[in-house]
């Protein structure tokens, strides 16, 4: 007789669960990163002579229902997409600093420059040209000087990212680890796991595969393991702390472990401003430099074998030894006295123009830059920049939408539909309902039988 | 596949992003009226526009320069034309000197005078300046090409013609060396000499020497006629030349209102119906039929 009261109660219990479990769902259907529970249900028997009794219904497990290797697939494209994303925003700066399409780019002043050389041939004694020849190359000059000072910015700009980077990896490391702990102490023979934790630590371990590549491993007792760039990051609910080393002004920017270890191949939004530092904006940091160096070089070599007013030769129009973007100016000879403009390849012609023609004629020259001529070096150098700048975005749009497809995926399997848990709120009440009935049932025959004695 | 609520959500807000990042590119391009705005925008565009840009500027400057050259030599022939009047005159002389062998010492004197007088002016006239060079010096222009002294003409400019770039590689002379007068001159001095040693026969031989030296001093004016006219020529070249070039920027670079247009209604319209779709499916749930 007792059996059909543990039966009832057992249903009311289980069928319960179920609703409480239904409730969670509802409650949590916009809640970001829950995966949705279900209860998983199994009869119970035992032997009782040579008779299979039923005992109800046992409740095996609240299963937590969400697929890892989704998840896997969402984190490396999250990586991807951070990185990418990162980079882009890079390269945009860069792409402002060098295109303004105003008059002030840089391949527009050293257009200008080779203008007022063609303008001097035309009557080389004439001082308002002369002035124009030194204007030009102050204005080009600058131009160099104004970009070198941009890029600085941007190199101290991508610094200070890193160090904000960093600092929340650091914390988000931090958080993983612990709730690795709480995981990992709820495990064991006959525990449910920890929901809720094993739903945040995802969550987390999502946040910090956009902030750096991550390689994951989950063992038999659900700890996670994390490891960036080959080493180890997270283990065993144990977090280590990483460092940001920076100086921009002499083009350092790079993640140790706790002071020591190197870390490369970060990925992530954290590998990029790390990559783009030196790749980009290094990189381009260098192509301007090599272009103040080469218009120094070559422009002085023929100014200083050709003839000034003053019948003096040898001058330089640009100071030799400042050969950066960052350094180049022009001779203050030159500057203080238009005289000082070297267009003749004579003594004692002063309607000679010869080396103004030659100094004009640099413009086309394009065995210096191998197939360039300066212009297009220049023009060049922002071409690039848009042409990275494009092929970054698009990778960011396709790889945007992979991402979309995977985690809508996901939700198909973690999310809560909820008109699917209304009807199983039904369900489970109609059979609480149901169970309530058999112990009332169970408790009239029960009646019945104390009224017999 | 399983559709929860945020599939439907996330479905509605990438389409509705995607819907206003079109609609906000599409307002971008009408109201910068360019295409390509940054190099971005099209890589291969932008290159295009800048070189074709920087040829314009150049031509522009070769304008420039051809301007100066013109104006330059316009006075250099407007002076040789006065020149070439006044040798007229000497000219005049000196054939009734060479005609008329009865003159008198002191009418040939007073005809020497007028020849030295004529030389003066003719020397003057040769040491033009513009823009503050001497004209006819070659490239020695802050020098007097022309010195008259004990009458005899000297010249002490260089014989590097003056010039102006019109290309690359190209240039055109805008003026006509000193030297080129010397014959001319030198028959004046000797003409002068002969007048006033009162010999005919000198005389005669110096007409002829005049005269090819007015020869030379006309071509050396033809010469710089014809240069006149080729950069004439070659202006409205490049004049044409700058506005095919800005139709091809133009092409590159900027944006076709009507299609801009087109595009915004293409996406308003796309914008609407994700609105309206989704308003629907959002509406139906089990709830509201419990």
């Amino acid at each position: 007789m007792r059996e059909i009261f543990q039966i009832a109660k057992r249903g009311l219990f289980a069928n319960q669960k179920g609703l409480d479990v239904t409730g969670q769902n509802v409650a949590n259907a916009n809640t970001e990163g829950y995966s949705r529970q279900r209860v998983n249900l199994s009869p119970e028997a035992f032997r009782k002579g040579n008779l299979q009794v039923g005992l109800g219904v046992e409740i095996e497990d609240i299963e937590r229902l969400r697929s890892d290797q989704l998840d896997r697939q969402i984190r490396s494209k999250e990586s991807e997409i951070g990185y990418l994303d990162q980079r882009k925003q890079i390269l945009a700066q860069l792409e402002n600093i060098f295109a303004t399409d105003t008059d002030g780019d840089l391949d527009i002043k050293v257009n200008e420059l080779f203008d007022s050389f063609s303008r001097l041939t035309s009557n080389p004694e004439d001082e308002s040209l002369r002035s124009n020849v030194i204007r030009s190359s102050q204005n080009l000059a600058e131009t160099f000087n104004r970009l070198d000072r941009n890029l600085n910015q941007v190199k101290e700009r991508i610094g200070d990212t890193t160090e904000t980077l960093v600092t929340k990896v650091n914390q988000l490391l931090k958080e993983i680890a612990s709730l690795d702990r709480d995981i990992t102490s709820g495990e064991g023979e006959g525990q449910s796991s920890n929901n809720k934790a094993l739903d945040l630590r995802t969550r987390k371990l999502n946040e910090l595969s956009e902030l750096v590549d991550t390689s994951i491993t989950i063992d038999e007792n659900k700890s996670a393991t994390v490891s960036v760039g080959g080493l180890v990051l997270v283990q065993n609910g144990q977090a280590r702390t990483l460092e940001a080393e920076i100086n921009p002004s002499l083009d350092i920017n790079r993640i140790r472990i706790e002071g020591s270890k190197v870390l490369n191949n970060i990925g992530g939004r954290l590998g990029a401003t790390i990559e783009s530092f030196t790749e980009d904006v290094g990189a381009y940091s260098d192509r301007l430099d090599n272009l103040a160096k080469t218009i120094v070089e070559e422009v002085n070599n023929i100014h200083s074998s050709g003839y000034t007013l003053n019948n003096t030769t040898g001058l330089d129009l640009f100071d030799a030894g400042n050969t950066t973007a960052e350094s180049i100016s022009v001779n203050s000879q030159v500057s203080s006295d238009p005289d000082n403009v070297a267009a003749s390849s004579q003594p004692n012609e002063p309607g000679n123009a010869e080396k103004a023609l030659a100094l004009a004629d640099l413009r086309n020259d394009d065995t210096v830059f191998s197939g360039q001529t300066f212009s297009e070096f220049a023009v060049n150098m922002s071409t690039s920049i848009g042409s990275e700048l494009n092929a970054a975005a698009s990778q960011l749009e396709t790889t945007s939408s992979a991402q979309t497809l995977l985690e809508n995926q996901q939700e198909s399997v973690a999310g809560v539909n909820i008109d699917e848990e209304l009807t199983n709120l039904i369900q489970y009440q109609n059979a609480y309902q149901a169970s309530a009935r058999v112990l009332s049932t169970a408790r009239q025959m029960f009646d019945s039988l104390l009224t017999i004695a | 596949m399983r559709i929860t609520n945020n599939v439907i959500f996330n479905t509605l807000l990438e389409n509705i992003n995607k819907n206003r990042q079109g609609l906000f590119e599409e307002q971008q391009k009408s109201s910068s009226g360019k295409r390509v705005d940054q190099p971005s925008d099209d890589p291969f565009a932008f290159a295009n526009s800048k070189s074709v840009k920087a040829i314009n500027e150049r031509l522009s400057s070769y304008q420039a320069n051809i301007e100066d050259g013109r104006e330059q030599l316009n006075v250099a022939q407007g002076t040789i034309n006065q020149m070439l009047d006044k040798l007229q005159d000497v000219k005049q002389i000196a054939i009734r000197g060479a005609n008329e062998s009865t003159l008198s010492n002191e009418e040939m004197n007073i005809l020497a005078d007028q020849v030295q007088s004529a030389k003066e002016t003719l020397v003057n006239l040769a040491n033009i300046t513009h823009n503050g060079r001497y004209l006819f010096g070659g490239t020695a222009t802050q020098n007097k090409p022309f010195q008259l002294s004990g009458g005899s003409v000297t010249y002490n400019g260089n014989s590097n013609a003056l010039q102006i770039a019109v290309n690359d590689q190209t240039r055109f002379d805008s003026s006509i060396t000193g030297d080129r007068f010397m014959g001319m001159f030198n028959a004046l001095d000797s003409l002068e000499t002969s007048f006033r040693n009162n010999d005919t026969d000198a005389v005669r031989g110096d007409l002829d020497a005049l005269e090819d030296g007015i020869t030379e001093v006309g071509s050396a004016g033809a010469d710089l006629g014809t240069i006149s006219n080729r950069l004439d020529f070659l202006f409205e070249q490049y004049e044409s030349s700058k506005i095919t070039n800005d139709k091809q920027i133009s092409r590159l670079v900027d944006a076709d209102m009507a299609e801009v247009l087109s595009n915004i209604q293409k996406y308003e319209v796309s914008y609407r119906a994700a609105l309206n779709a989704s308003s629907r499916i959002l509406q139906n749930s089990l709830v509201n039929l419990l």
